[in-house]
């Protein structure tokens, strides 16, 4: 029985999350402390408007949180979570505020709802990373982010929407150790700064949703 | 069948309610949130307050003081039990006025039960004497009225359970299995009610599931009455050519074959079981479920049962049909305390919760 809940698209994001969250409060020690963050298989799991009512009832409940990615559209995205929460929360606004969204639902439920990387533009958890590379290391950033542009030219089948998946994951294969999963790169301050102001944003609105 | 029922000042709820009650009731709960007074509570308007219903239900929870009769050499001629109905009430305590109500929605009528304390109307001597009636009002189809006295003790002496004995053919059969087992020779009671008839088939199917190479029961004799041995029963197995008696096999057999009768016993009415998952391993809970939902349906069968274990609100997941979910179907209830209804969880909630690790209880 748990009092909070975090619905998040996949197990990267799960971890990701629980990873940046952990230096700004985050009880995180072994994998039970984070059992409730919960990941879908994907977008279309986790927005099911049955789920949601379920999970809306669970015994104990007091927080219930969603992050989803924007992908390449954002608005039909928000469109999209708001008619799957809608049958259990009538009232939920009909804008998506741009520090994410925190509302009381029925049941004296905090309900919360953030769609990377931040409540407004096309991306992904990854686009929201690429904000909170640290500055000494910019230089090396750019250069992954041409040298995809340079493979697409040379044959690379990236498409269009997932170029900033392209761009994190060629300039992970060149830290070191090369080619970390970007849950445990998120611990190296080196390669993603937590404590970055880009990050500011969305800190904010998990400590405010679950109390940190 | 109970679609909705309401209960106020009853017991531990100054007011309370649960709606869409299915076929198959599941309801989970804290300790002392109250489930098994819910449980009461439907058999007690299902059976339009049946004095020896109540009596039983009292009578295991120590509700009831003894009143010796003494003659005039003060030696105790008999004693006679007195139920303390006061532990009916909100608050363990009556007054004039104190009353009660228990009522539901059936699925062609409503009906309720109003019981309350009143003034005997008689002039008393003495001031400080009260002398109190037990005013029982049912109505739905018919509508009845019944007062009783009660004692200087302000309690119902059980002369007047014995005395009332009400024509039931108008009332729904009900069958309240406690966790505790059957009597022996309740067990062997129920059982001749069915030997010999299709339902008896019913009852080895159930035990079946537990073990499948039972092929027939039978009781035998009762000499030793032990009150907690598992005698009276002789199972003929498969691969044995010896009748073997109950008693040798396990616990499970047992609970099983009492849940199997009490479920024949209670056809075209309700069923009523304290923590159902008592002495079932979680392997057969599912099968367990599964009897009972064949039979529920088959006998027209209202089933309400009480549990706090895990395994057995997610074997529970295993029989409901997301697909085509019924009307008259599955559902979960859980009771908080403080809250005056109860958290509904429909037959696909059921099932999406035990998939997604989602907390009912």
């Amino acid at each position: 029985m748990t009092d909070k809940v975090l619905l998040v698209e996949g197990k990267d994001d799960k971890f990701v999350i629980a990873e940046l969250m952990k230096s700004h409060g985050l009880n995180f020690f072994t994998a039970k402390d984070i059992e409730w963050i919960k990941p879908s298989n994907g977008y279309e799991n986790l927005a099911k408007e049955e789920v949601i009512a379920t999970e809306l009832l669970a015994s104990g409940l007091t927080t219930l949180g969603i992050i989803i990615d924007a992908d390449e559209h954002p608005n039909n995205r928000w469109t999209s979570i708001r008619n799957t929460c809608l049958k259990s929360i009538p009232d939920l606004p009909k804008d998506l505020p741009e520090n994410g969204l925190i509302w009381d639902a029925p049941n004296d439920i905090k309900f919360g709802i953030w769609i990377m990387p931040d409540n407004k533009m096309r991306g992904m958890l990854e686009t929201f990373l690429a904000d909170i590379i640290p500055d000494e290391n910019q230089v090396l950033w750019e250069f992954a982010k041409e040298s995809v542009q340079e493979a697409k030219i040379r044959g690379s089948k990236v498409t269009p929407n997932h170029i900033d998946k392209a761009n994190i994951y060629t300039w992970l294969a060149w830290q070191e150790p090369s080619g970390l999963q970007i849950s445990t790169a998120v611990k190296k301050r080196t390669i993603f700064d937590r404590t970055h102001p880009n990050a500011q944003k969305f800190v904010t609105w998990f400590k405010a949703l679950y109390d940190l | 069948m109970l679609k909705s029922l309401k209960i106020e000042n009853f017991r531990c709820f100054p007011s309370f309610e649960m709606q869409n009650l299915g076929r198959l009731n599941l309801i989970v709960g804290t300790n002392n949130s109250g489930k098994t007074s819910i449980l009461e509570a439907v058999q007690l308007i299902a059976s339009k307050f049946n004095l020896e219903l109540l009596r039983d239900v009292m009578i295991n929870r120590g509700e009831y003081l003894l009143n010796d009769e003494r003659s005039s050499g003060s030696v105790v001629q008999r004693s006679s039990r007195e139920l303390d109905i006061r532990h009916l009430f909100y608050g363990h305590a009556i007054d004039v006025g104190s009353r009660f109500s228990i009522s539901g929605d059936n699925s062609d009528r409503k009906e309720a039960i109003f019981v309350s304390v009143e003034n005997t109307g008689q002039l008393s001597l003495f001031e400080e004497i009260r002398e109190f009636i037990l005013s029982i009002k049912y109505s739905g189809q018919e509508n009845e009225n019944v007062k009783l006295p009660l004692s200087p003790d302000e309690s119902l002496s059980i002369d007047y359970v014995r005395r009332i004995r009400r024509d039931n053919n108008s009332s729904l059969k009900s069958q309240f299995v406690t966790s505790s087992s059957m009597k022996p020779e309740e067990m062997v009671n129920l059982f001749n009610k069915f030997v010999l008839t299709a339902e008896e088939d019913f009852v080895i199917e159930a035990l079946k599931t537990i073990d499948p190479k039972i092929e027939r029961i039978a009781p035998g004799d009762i000499k030793y009455r032990e009150p907690s041995s598992r005698i009276g029963f002789r199972v003929k197995l498969l691969d044995n050519d010896k009748p073997v008696p109950i008693g040798s096999m396990g616990d499970g057999i047992w609970r099983m074959l009492g849940l199997a009768l009490a479920i024949v016993n209670a056809k075209n009415g309700v069923l009523l079981i304290d923590e159902i998952d008592t002495g079932l391993h979680f392997t057969v809970m599912s099968d367990m479920w599964r009897m009972l939902w064949k039979t529920a349906k088959r006998l027209n069968v209202q089933i309400f049962a009480t549990t706090h274990s895990s395994d057995c609100w997610t074997s529970l997941a295993s029989i409901a049909n997301t697909e085509n979910p019924s009307e008259d179907g599955i559902t979960i209830h859980r009771i908080e305390k403080g809250k005056t209804n109860s958290i509904v969880f429909t037959e696909r909630q059921i099932a999406i919760a035990a998939e997604n690790d989602i907390e009912v209880r």
